[in-house]
């Protein structure tokens, strides 16, 4: 059992028929109120009447002032103006805060960034210094492993040099056969020159 | 067609239902909403100033180099970035790899009255970018201005082009005033209408209430009438009323403008139109868009009452940036960064023009 809406406005339905009734009425109410309050007519009247409002009430503004200065000035306290005054001064103190606490702030970020890169300056400079001590650490290393050769070779020299010489596939039986009798070789040990251990230490 | 047994059920649920509905409306028009969740950390505080680096709520996987400086506007609470999770632009993008910083002015006291543009562009923001990139430890940075922040952020970017700002990102940027027929604001604050000088003498600072009514007297009946009405239309349904909860909150909890800066505001701009003319100054510095050097990109939001296009649509060739963009969006003034679709159209885009630019 329903009834179809007639022109969208269901006449069963009272109320969404006031609705839409009311919501028209307070479009077209809009509309003029706008245009009257954006006219000139409007806004010479508000200001006149913004105007006198204010120029009347100026004296009772000013006696309540000067009765209330009074009173608080006899009863030892500030008035609003004195308290103004001070606030004012705050306010200024307060600037003047902000731009030392800004200030504070560049020369404690300037400070940190000093401290910084003399540190960073100071790690790059022990850094270099080991560096070199291990570039003298590889050249000493270098000279010693020379000097070792250099022994080892010198070692295999003196060996050379106290052994028979052996030629042309000879024995060295055959040649003892028919040179002169001659004394016995002496036996003599070559040992490997051993450098000084205090040498060495000099040398390093 | 419901038979007599279920007639007391039906009451009995129907009875449930409004009175769940009667303690949800109870719930937020009275209560807050748990604004501004995204996990962050206070890095930097000057005066009332405080500024935010988020962490992401997830595993990130990539990282961008470029920091992202947020600057809202200075008469509303800056947690608008941060709304809520899933409809938090700062939340997006930390979890998108971004390191990102809010800047939230704060709420301005009495002894700010004479503050005006000059010192938050040239006191506060220049310390806060510093404190940044201390913390970043990065020497380039993006800045997003939103509103009367994109006003601040296009100043810094034309006064300190060579503090390592890269990329400029501009949403509802209200900087030419060329017009004067278009924009409720631009008519009310009118020479003829409006006396300034009366409001910052009476009142020291632009009170809140008189610019959050300013706010939504551009669109009375929708302020005042159909936001409440979407409200009650929609109180069984959580997401919606949630959204509402949050935008309520926010929507509700305006903060004074320092005096200097309305003052500024109406007279340099609104009236002057001095940025467009090149005659605005700063300390003695000429504040030139032509010295804009940064990456920039401005989105405009096509249906905005608050910054019409027309403030912001013609600047394009102003700039001195080389690599400069203009989007236009079909939202209006916050819905850009907060409806629906902001999360599919708003962000992403500017996402990727900041990736872009990023390496």
């Amino acid at each position: 059992m329903s009834q179809a809406p007639t022109d969208g406005i269901n006449i069963l339905d009272p109320w969404g028929f006031w609705k839409t009734a009311r919501d028209s009425n307070l479009e077209a109410w809009s509309k003029f109120m706008i245009d009257v309050v954006n006219s000139n007519e409007y806004a010479q009247a508000t200001g006149l009447a913004l105007e006198q409002a204010l120029s009347t009430s100026q004296p009772v503004r000013d006696a309540v002032e000067r009765t209330m200065t009074q009173t608080l000035s006899a009863l030892n306290m500030p008035s609003r103006a004195e308290v103004t005054v001070i606030a004012e001064r705050l306010v200024n103190v307060e600037m003047r805060l902000d731009d030392l606490d800004a200030k504070l702030t560049a020369v404690q970020n300037s400070l940190q960034q000093t401290i910084k890169e003399a540190v960073h300056e100071s790690n790059r400079a022990q850094e270099k210094g080991i560096k070199d001590l291990a570039a003298k650490l590889e050249a000493l290393n270098t000279s010693h492993d020379a000097i070792k050769k250099i022994e080892k070779h010198l070692a295999e020299l003196g060996t050379r040099l106290n052994t028979p010489k052996v030629s042309n596939g000879s024995t060295v039986k055959a040649e003892a056969a028919h040179a002169p009798e001659r004394k016995a070789p002496v036996k003599t040990e070559v040992k490997p020159v051993q450098p000084a251990p205090k040498k060495e230490q000099e040398a390093k | 067609m419901s038979t007599p047994t279920t007639a007391p059920g039906k009451l009995e649920s129907d009875v449930e239902r409004f009175t769940d509905n009667y303690r949800t409306l109870l719930r937020v028009t009275t209560t807050r909403y748990p604004v501004a969740q995204t996990p962050k950390q206070t890095v930097w505080t000057l005066n009332k100033a405080k500024l935010y680096r988020y962490l992401p709520t997830r595993p990130v996987t990539t990282k961008h180099r470029t920091p992202l400086l947020l600057v809202f506007a200075l008469m509303s609470r800056a947690y608008i970035l941060d709304l809520r999770p899933g409809a938090s632009f700062v939340e997006y993008m930390t979890n998108n790899g971004y390191d990102v910083y809010l800047l939230d002015w704060g709420e301005p006291g009495i002894e700010d009255k004479d503050l005006k543009f000059d010192d938050y562009i040239l006191d506060y923001i220049p310390r806060a970018v510093r404190k940044m990139k201390e913390v970043s430890g990065s020497q380039e940075f993006s800045m997003l201005g939103w509103c009367i922040g994109a006003i601040l952020a296009t100043s810094y970017a034309a006064l300190r082009p060579n503090d390592g700002l890269k990329n400029l990102v501009l949403l509802t940027a209200p900087l030419d005033f060329t017009s004067k027929d278009i924009g409720g604001f631009s008519k009310w604050v009118a020479d003829d209408y409006l006396n300034v000088e009366s409001i910052i003498t009476a009142f020291g600072n632009m009170p809140p209430e008189m610019l959050d009514a300013g706010a939504k007297l551009l669109k009375p009946v929708e302020n005042y009438v159909s936001n409440y009405v979407r409200l009650l239309d929609n109180l069984d349904n959580e997401k919606v009323v949630d959204s509402w909860h949050a935008m309520d909150t926010w929507v509700n909890d305006p903060i004074p403008m320092p005096g200097g800066v309305f003052r500024q505001l109406v007279v340099d701009f609104f009236r002057g139109n001095r940025l467009v003319e090149g005659t605005l100054t700063m300390r003695g510095e000429k504040v030139l868009l032509g010295n804009v050097q940064a990456n920039l990109l401005n989105i405009i939001a096509d249906a905005d009452h608050i910054t019409p296009p027309c403030h912001s649509e013609n600047l394009l060739p102003a700039f001195g940036s080389e690599d400069k963009e203009m989007v236009r969006i079909k939202a209006g003034h916050i819905g850009l960064m907060l409806s629906s679709s902001a999360n599919k159209i708003t962000w992403p885009l500017i996402e990727s023009w900041l990736s872009k630019r990023d390496a």
